[in-house]
């Protein structure tokens, strides 16, 4: 059979198997006794042993193989749940997640696995039913004692010797042998086994043994019922003509027996704690019988085929408004229902809970906690909220980012935060909800906060703004000063949060994902991050304006309201225009300007958009509005002089283009 | 008719092996389970010539599943599916009246010797 088509399967079903043993040992270590948590590691890893070894990936199955004997033991209460073993399996797990996406980072193996099993106390054996002993006796004939010879006599019928010989790779040989003697009870009476019946109960036997049976039947009823057990792969049955050549010996009791009782203590115990798990479990929400999976490319494509019919209708829809064909647009109204419908239908299907990401951060806050020596309360809230796939797949390193932020720069030490009077333990939240058509997300911390002081003297120590520059500034500019390249608040480069990576690329990334992140910080209260997200990617609602003869889309979700300025509105302060509106000053920005066309403004009235970024007003002066329209964002990848204020392009109803505006990047400077 | 097989296993993956291995020998397969309990339900659902039963799962282990199938019908056949380490829940299937094991890591040809004994 071909493996390879269950690559994807298996990499995606151990992904999760990793994932609840993750979760699971984190409940553990929080909560000691919780043995369901210990079955469902147990199983976990159990599963991931068997998928692994039928893909043949024999390191990772040994690894689960090892994990799984520790998980056993602290299930029988043999050793009990502490820091030590849980750190230990953690690190098996986390070798486990490299092997299959990052092989050359794995530890070495061999020392882990060794570890793993000098914690069981077991390392010698390596998987049960593997250990050939030889067989304690090789001879050929049986040895009856006087009574076993007398019975023989005895019994009318004749006396048979059957060889079996199972198939060389049969694993528990024993069983195999004991559905031979079942299969052998109702056809006449067995005398004797070589190897003995008790050796091979121990596994102590090589393919092949012998049984003396006394019967009536033919070899051939014999033949027929044996041959239906499996892994049976021959069978030969020898009439014994002469009992002569049955030797007669004293038997001999194998001294190897010794252990057995001891064998069939742990297999008790075994069975007995394998019938009481009947709770709830994690691994439950796996099991959705009635689920499909879909490679993500499809729903990209599908999503792709979506927004080309929105692009289409909408191209009909202007025909019909030029043409005033009234029938036509109503035939349309439908149609413009259904293509929504279907939109939405598409959308939702790419939306995973935002768990997806969250669920990692438990283990994270976690480590962290233990290597900064730090108490960590991680409350994590809304996880059930639903964004897009695409997303998903991109917050998830600025988030880590910002929780090692928090972490690292935001709590204090235990002993400092007693001082302060505050709980030993810091609190980090982790939340997201819904807010229009947008995905907010907020990490808060009770930490330190930031302090504009520091900020203001290692932004002027870095350079990245001049001594008069910060004179203007808001403490919450200063603030935002750490979103400026090149700058990192920590002196020496932790080796948490460090790792070269600046807020700015958590900025950039937001940008580059139509999102934005502000901050909120308090001077020994704590700091919160809050990024906003859009639900989706591809289709946005905007205003489509024109600036030059270019249209240009303002995406609706910043937009505030939309007025016409009267030019004696507008006053100057400090060479800046600006409107009063309802007691705010709100700067205006000449959108010809920015975008380097001709600035001059003749009209009466100058149609402005109002917009809000990170709390503050703006007023974009356009040329004309020309409405609200729903717009698909293509990506433009050739650099124009003012990429960074575009952020991205969109094809309209009339087959023509618009630019759609990054507004945050406008309205900077 | 092809005889129908109902698979039972925790695992998509090994559910999905099984199920390529039933088809191609020429069975169908009836319907698929993730748990002891499920299988319980199916098995009375659907009565199969044959289940492929998993031992470790949640809810209700594989064990147990045979035991109360073997309640319901006591000629089922089934099929205890194990792993290497497993042979005192084996025998405890065995004796629950399981007709045959096989163990994983599944080989196409043991799964096809277990099937074709008990259904041939």
């Amino acid at each position: 059979m071909d493996m390879d088509e269950f690559q994807e399967m298996y990499a995606s079903e151990s992904r999760e198997h990793l994932d609840i043993l993750n979760d699971a040992l984190l409940t553990l270590e929080n909560d000691p006794e919780n043995m369901e948590m210990v079955n469902e590691s147990f199983r976990a890893a159990h599963t991931l042993k068997g998928m692994a070894g039928t893909m043949g990936f024999d390191q990772v199955s040994e690894l689960a193989h090892a994990m799984e004997n520790i998980l056993d033991e602290l299930r029988n209460g043999e050793i009990a749940v502490t820091t030590e073993v849980i750190n230990l399996l953690f690190r098996a797990v986390d070798n486990l997640e490299l092997l299959s996406s990052d092989p050359d980072q794995v530890e070495d193996l061999e020392g882990l696995i060794k570890e793993l099993r000098n914690y069981t106390g077991d390392d010698t054996e390596l998987s049960t039913g593997n250990q050939e002993t030889s067989a304690s006796s090789n001879n050929d004939y049986f040895s009856l004692d006087q009574d076993e010879l007398e019975m023989v006599e005895d019994t009318p019928g004749e006396t048979v010797i059957i060889k079996v010989i199972l198939e060389s790779d049969c694993v528990f040989k024993s069983l195999r042998a004991d559905m031979v003697f079942d299969a052998l009870e109702e056809l006449g009476e067995l005398i004797k086994a070589n190897p003995s019946i008790d050796d091979i109960r121990e596994e102590k036997l090589d393919e092949e043994f012998q049984v003396l049976f006394l019967t009536k039947e033919s070899k051939e009823t014999l033949s027929d019922a044996l041959s239906n057990i499996s892994e049976v792969d021959t069978i030969e049955i020898e009439v014994v003509e002469d009992l002569d050549d049955l030797s007669i010996q004293q038997e001999s009791t194998g001294a190897e027996q010794e252990d057995e009782s001891t064998i069939d203590g742990a297999k008790d115990k075994d069975s007995k704690s394998k019938k009481k798990s009947k709770t709830q479990s994690l691994s439950s929400r796996l099991r959705s019988s009635s689920t499909i999976k879909v490679d993500v490319d499809r729903l990209d494509s599908l999503m792709n085929l979506v927004a080309e019919l929105v692009i289409k209708r909408t191209q009909v829809e202007s025909v019909a408004r030029s043409y005033d064909l009234d029938d036509l647009e109503k035939k349309l109204k439908p149609l413009s229902k259904v293509t929504t419908d279907l939109q939405d239908a598409v959308m939702e299907m790419r939306m995973v809970p935002i768990s997806m990401v969250f669920n990692r951060f438990p283990r994270l806050v976690r480590d962290l906690a233990q290597d900064l020596e730090k108490d960590i309360n991680l409350k994590i809230e809304g996880e059930e909220t639903e964004l897009d796939r695409t997303i998903i797949d991109e917050i998830g390193d600025p988030l880590v980012h910002l929780i090692r932020n928090s972490i690292d720069h935001g709590i204090e030490p235990p002993a400092e935060r007693e001082e302060k009077d505050k709980p030993r333990e810091g609190l980090v939240k982790l939340s997201a909800f819904h807010e229009g058509n947008n995905v907010v997300i907020q990490i808060e911390d009770d930490g330190a906060g930031i302090d504009p002081d520091v900020i203001e003297e290692k932004a002027i120590d870095k350079g990245v703004a001049s001594p008069s520059e910060i004179e203007n500034m808001s403490d919450q500019e200063i603030i935002n000063l750490i979103f400026a390249p090149g700058f990192s608040t920590n002196e020496e480069v932790s080796d948490v949060s460090g790792r070269g990576v600046g807020m700015d690329v958590v900025k950039n990334k937001l940008d580059s994902l139509n999102g934005s992140i502000d901050i909120k910080s308090e001077v020994g209260k704590g700091s919160t991050f809050t990024m906003k997200l859009p639900l989706t990617l591809s289709i946005i609602q905007g205003f489509l304006t024109t600036v030059a003869d270019q249209k240009y889309v303002i995406p609706l979700e910043s937009i505030q309201e939309i007025v016409d300025v009267q030019p004696e509105d507008i006053q100057t302060i400090r060479q800046e225009q600006v409107i009063h509106r309802r007691g705010s000053v709100i700067p205006l920005i000449s959108l010809r300007n920015k975008l380097g066309k001709e600035d001059d403004f003749e009209e009466e009235e100058i149609s402005t958009v109002i917009v809000e970024i990170a709390n503050d007003y703006y007023g974009l002066m356009v040329d004309s509005i020309i409405g609200q329209q729903e717009v698909v964002i293509k990506r433009i990848n050739d650099l124009s002089e003012n990429i960074e204020k575009i952020a991205g392009g969109a094809i309209l109803g009339d087959g023509s283009i618009a630019l759609i505006l990054n507004v945050e990047e406008i309205t900077i400077g | 008719m092809a005889k129908k097989i109902l698979i039972v296993d925790d695992a998509q993956f090994m559910r999905t092996m099984l199920k390529k291995l039933v088809e191609e020998n020429g069975y169908e397969v009836a319907d698929e389970a993730v748990n002891g309990e499920e299988a319980v339900k199916k098995y009375k659902e659907q009565s199969p010539d044959l289940v492929t039963m998993d031992i470790t799962m949640p809810k209700m282990d594989g064990i147990e599943a045979t035991r109360e199938i073997m309640d319901i019908d006591s000629d089922a056949n089934v099929i205890v599916c194990s792993a290497m380490g497993q042979k005192p829940m084996v025998v405890e299937s065995l004796e629950a009246g399981a007709k045959d094991f096989i163990v994983k890591p599944i080989k196409p040809k043991k799964v096809k010797e277990a099937l074709n004994n008990i259904l041939e």
